[in-house]
């Protein structure tokens, strides 16, 4: 080094006053604690890009944004293509499944907004059509390709299918929470608006009715499992659960394979047995006898398909007619006009109420028996905070009947009566030789890691890895503070947090430097006496050479 | 987090007297001026300390905060280094009158390099940062900080001619 050199670094160097390093370390020490900016998660913020340039497009494309946007654009109409192939783009987009939930939910939403327009006929169909299908109708011509009220149902039927069969394969418990109550909220606007349609529709134009009924069962029972879904994911957040596991079933989800002919004529015959009591059902309520005897007939055309389907070896069909026919029979009260039929639903949902009371009151014996027997084991916990929930929404059901809800009570008793049949499910699956064997949680555990037990067998309980990593905890006194005399109350504080440190450090931190990190911090300790400051200073904290 | 304050701490220790005396020399002495920047520095680092790699040294990291908050702290201002303005410049630790003619001379020289080139002797000199951790602090490939320094002591050198104290 020459002199120049020696020069430059014989330069005076200065020092911070007391006064000032005082008060920045003051400033420091009371600095609220830093957090850390939320990452970027690209399979979100990707979609939300796509979302954004797609979105520009349908700005540009004017037509297509009226053609997807207006609910008058119905089948039949020359626009519905780019509405639906600007609906086919969208959900190709990659999104969060929460969203994609959502986005086939809308798309449900709108099929049944194209019911509703083109029951009433305010739809375009026909006007710019090239096949003017709605025209054709109208005038009582032969129509080539479907009928659209149909399709459209089908089509609901599809995308609501869709929207649940994604909530399925969501396990993260608060993204499920969120499909759920999107579903939830879906399906009721849905219903609103079937419901509006299916008055319009009436029962003079079966074929009509019998999609839109389908169309309203499949949607009722979706809204119920996932009503009875959503009850069971909250329940499952607030325990701190982190995985949840969606079921929305309902019993119209196609195929329906594992029908057998023993099963569906069972089925045929129970539903040949209630028609006589729907009947009068009807004439009770005061639906005119030609409504009434319109929709008897339908349902007993379906009947006697389903019967032939039946004899004709054809599961499927017999299957699908049966549905029909349940369907039109239940959602009849939509369709028909009725007078008086408040009385006829007074008692039906008194009926209702009474049965999830019975359910209720019965598994609650066999919950507290559970109780006694195993109070802290998980399914018994998870059993309970289930029978919970549907007594709360039996309470809600029977407060909504006191105040003359019918509706409201009947759906939220549907709600109770679906969370005590998973309830039920539940306590059918209890393993009483597990349940005695069982004694740690297992949730409590660490995570295990490969050779643990030979390590433990040899240290005797010691965590070898961290003795090696930081040595005794006899030692660490010594190698952290060479010749300084440390008082024994600091010493033994300092052993202790050492040998938690050790115990517990595993499966909670990322890596090897936070493992420094950690010890570091928690080894530095106040001495009550003197006021003194001790601090390990391991390797990582002292400044390169230089 | 605790942890993350405690170990902050024990860095701040060991460099502040070091950040300090970077801005000692790049805000003409200015006792105050540095301190202030030196505190805003620090409190910076700390909100940043989540984001440092306990893995890598701290004085690239904490030199390259401090570099650019002087950047902020003189945009529309003189970048410049006024070592040569300044007077009461401390004399350097040797009492021996040579050495003080020796080091006027160098200073006067210094004053006419380029501010560049003065940051650099200052960075390494001074400051006492390796080739690498300049090269992490100015963005820089450290072959380019190698040269560079190397390069800046040649032509200083060449300005203040053969030492005094030579044959």
């Amino acid at each position: 080094m020459d002199s120049i050199e020696q020069l430059l670094m014989s330069l005076p160097k200065s020092t911070l006053s007391p006064e000032r390093d005082r008060r920045i370390r003051e400033a420091i020490l009371s600095a609220p604690t830093p957090t850390p900016p939320p990452r970027v998660r690209w399979s979100f913020a990707v979609p939300r890009f796509a979302l954004a340039f797609a979105s520009i497009l349908v700005a540009i494309v004017g037509i297509g944004g009226y053609a997807y946007a207006a609910p008058t654009i119905t089948r039949g109409d020359a626009l519905y293509v780019v509405k639906r192939g600007m609906e086919q783009v969208y959900a190709r987009l990659p999104r969060a499944p929460v969203e994609r939930v959502r986005l086939h939910t809308t798309f449900a939403l709108r099929r049944a907004g194209e019911l509703e327009a083109l029951v009433t006929e305010r739809g375009n169909a026909g006007r710019f059509a090239f096949v003017p299908v709605a025209h054709a109708a109208a005038d009582g011509e032969v129509m080539y390709g479907d009928d659209p009220v149909s399709a459209t149902a089908a089509d609901l039927i599809a995308e609501t299918a869709t929207a649940v069969r994604i909530a399925e394969t969501i396990t993260e418990a608060g993204a499920a929470r969120r499909a759920v109550k999107v579903l939830v909220e879906g399906q009721e606007r849905v219903q609103e608006r079937l419901v509006r349609a299916a008055r319009t529709v009436g029962v003079a134009n079966p074929r009509r009715a019998e999609s839109l009924a389908q169309a309203m069962a499949v949607v009722q029972e979706t809204a119920i499992a996932s009503r009875a879904s959503a009850a069971e994911t909250a329940v499952a957040v607030e325990r701190g659960d982190r995985n949840v596991r969606v079921v929305i079933t309902t019993k119209r989800e196609p195929p329906r394979v594992s029908a057998d002919v023993e099963e569906l004529s069972q089925d045929l015959a129970d539903e040949r047995l209630k028609l006589p009591a729907f009947r009068s059902t009807l004439t009770d309520a005061g639906v005119p006898d030609a409504d009434a005897d319109a929709l008897i007939v339908q349902i007993e055309e379906k009947l006697d398909r389903a019967d032939a389907a039946i004899r004709a070896g054809k599961d499927g069909q017999a299957s699908g007619a049966l549905h029909a026919a349940e369907a039109l029979r239940k959602q009849a009260k939509h369709f028909v006009k009725t007078a008086e039929r408040d009385d006829a639903e007074r008692g039906e949902t008194e009926d209702a109420l009474a049965e999830v009371h019975d359910a209720l009151d019965e598994l609650t014996g066999r919950v507290e028996i559970l109780q006694d027997l195993q109070p802290e084991h998980r399914t018994v916990r998870a059993a309970t905070a289930l029978l919970e929930t549907a007594r709360a929404k039996l309470a809600e059901a029977d407060a909504s009947f006191a105040v003359g809800a019918d509706a409201r009570a009947r759906t939220q008793a549907e709600v109770a009566q679906e969370l005590l049949k998973r309830l039920e499910n539940r306590l059918g699956e209890w393993d009483w030789e597990e349940a005695e064997s069982e004694t740690t949680d297992e949730d409590m555990r660490e995570l295990p890691r490969m050779g643990d037990g030979e390590r433990r067998k040899e240290t005797g309980g010691a965590d070898v890895e961290a003795i090696e990593e930081f040595g005794e905890a006899d030692e660490i006194d010594a190698r952290m503070m060479p010749g300084v005399n440390i008082p024994e109350s600091v010493r033994v504080e300092m052993k202790e947090r050492m040998e938690r440190e050790q115990k517990f450090r595993r499966g909670r931190v990322r890596g090897q430097m936070e493992v420094w990190s950690e010890a570091a911090g928690s080894s530095a300790a106040v001495d009550p006496q003197t006021g003194l400051r001790y601090e390990f200073k391991g390797e990582y904290l002292r400044p390169p050479a230089w | 987090m605790t942890s993350d304050r405690s170990t902050f701490l024990a860095c701040y220790d060991e460099f502040k007297d070091r950040i300090y005396t970077y801005f000692w020399y790049r805000t003409g002495f200015k006792r105050e001026v540095a301190e202030d920047l030196t505190q805003d520095v620090f409190l910076k680092a700390f909100q940043a300390f989540h984001a440092f790699d306990a893995s890598r040294p701290f004085a690239p990291w904490i030199f390259r905060i401090a570099h650019n908050h002087l950047v902020n702290h003189y945009r529309g201002q003189r970048p410049t280094i006024p070592i040569d303005d300044i007077p009461e410049l401390p004399a350097p630790r040797h009492d021996d009158i040579e050495h003080r003619l020796e080091w006027e001379r160098v200073r006067r020289c210094m004053g006419t390099l380029s501010s560049d080139d003065r940051d650099l002797l200052l960075l390494r000199y001074v400051d006492g940062l390796t080739h690498e951790e300049i090269s992490q602090v100015i963005g820089k490939r450290p072959v380019a900080v190698r040269v560079a320094v190397h390069r800046a002591t040649r032509k200083l050198r060449s300005k203040a001619g053969p030492p005094l104290s030579a044959p």
